[in-house]
C-alpha cells in the first residue's frame, strides 16, 4: 500500500492510501515500526484517503498507541470518515485515541 | 445492469481482492451509498479472510461462492463454502469495557459485522456453510 510520510517539526505525519485490511495491515505496521526505529515518538495518522479499516488494521492502531503511550509519545488520528468513526465507536477505540478533524489540529495535538 | 451477481473464487488470500473489485463495480452499478459499500467491503474482508486462513485443514483447492443481490430495499450477500463449520453467531462478543492494555482484538471483526449489518444468518446445508448478511438500503 502507499503510505506517504512527512515531518512537521518533531511530528511525523503518515498518510496511508486505500485500505488497511488483512493484506495491507502488515505494511502499515512495518511503516510505523520503521518510523519508531528512527527515533520519532509523535505521530499523526491522516485517514483522509482511507476507504476502510478492518480488524487487522485496528490491531495495528492498538499496538501503536500502546507502544507510544509507554514511551511518552503521542498517536493522533485525523480526517476520519464517518464510516471509520463508527467502526472505532463500535470497537470501543474512540476513547483511547485523540481524534482530530484535520491534519493541522492533529499536529497541534501531537 | 443486474441486481444479482455471483463470483466464485478459490481459497487463496489474493482471491479476496477479486471479490472486492467485483463488489466495487456492483456498488457503482447499483448506486449503493458510500456507507453501505464501506460496511460490506469490511465484512467481506473479515469473513473471507477467516475462511481462507482458518477454514481448511488440508492444502487442497476449495471453491467459495459469493452472491450479491438487491431485493426490495435490502442488499443481501451470501457466502457459501465447504470449510469446517463455524457459526460466527455463536461467538461471544468481546468485552469492550476493558482498558487499553487488556482490550481484545480477537473477535472484533465478527462483532463489527454483527453491528454493521441489518441481519446475519448462518446455516449448513449439504456439507456447506451458508453465511447470509443483509443490509437495509437507505
Amino acid at each position: 500500500m502507499e503510505i506517504r510520510d512527512k515531518k512537521d517539526g518533531e511530528v511525523v505525519i503518515l498518510e496511508p492510501v486505500g485500505r488497511i485490511d488483512t493484506n495491507t495491515a502488515g505494511e502499515f505496521e512495518d511503516k510505523i515500526v520503521e518510523v519508531l526505529d528512527n527515533g520519532a515518538i509523535r505521530f499523526v495518522v491522516d485517514l483522509k484517503e482511507i476507504d476502510y479499516i478492518s480488524s487487522a488494521g485496528l490491531r495495528v492502531f492498538l499496538m501503536a498507541i500502546k507502544k507510544l503511550k509507554s514511551m511518552g509519545g503521542s498517536f493522533i488520528i485525523c480526517s476520519m470518515s464517518d464510516h471509520i468513526k463508527e467502526v472505532f465507536d463500535i470497537s470501543g477505540f474512540t476513547p483511547i485515541f485523540t481524534i482530530t478533524a484535520d491534519q493541522a489540529s492533529g499536529v497541534a495535538a501531537a | 445492469m443486474s441486481t444479482h451477481k455471483t463470483v466464485q473464487i478459490t481459497n487463496q488470500r489474493n482471491q479476496i481482492d477479486t471479490v472486492r473489485k467485483l463488489f466495487d463495480d456492483y456498488s457503482k452499478e447499483n448506486k449503493l451509498t458510500e456507507k453501505t459499500s464501506h460496511d460490506i467491503q469490511m465484512a467481506l474482508d473479515e469473513l473471507l479472510t477467516n475462511i481462507v486462513s482458518y477454514g481448511y485443514e488440508d492444502t487442497d483447492e476449495h471453491w467459495i461462492d459469493v452472491h450479491f443481490g438487491i431485493d426490495d430495499s435490502a442488499l443481501t450477500v451470501e457466502i457459501i463454502d465447504d470449510s469446517k463449520p463455524y457459526n460466527i453467531l455463536e461467538r461471544d462478543d468481546p468485552d469492550l469495557s476493558l482498558s487499553m492494555e487488556d482490550k481484545p482484538i480477537g473477535g472484533l471483526g465478527v462483532f463489527l459485522i454483527k453491528k454493521l449489518m441489518s441481519s446475519v444468518d448462518y446455516y449448513t446445508k449439504e456439507g456447506k456453510n451458508h453465511l447470509v448478511m443483509t443490509k437495509e438500503l437507505e
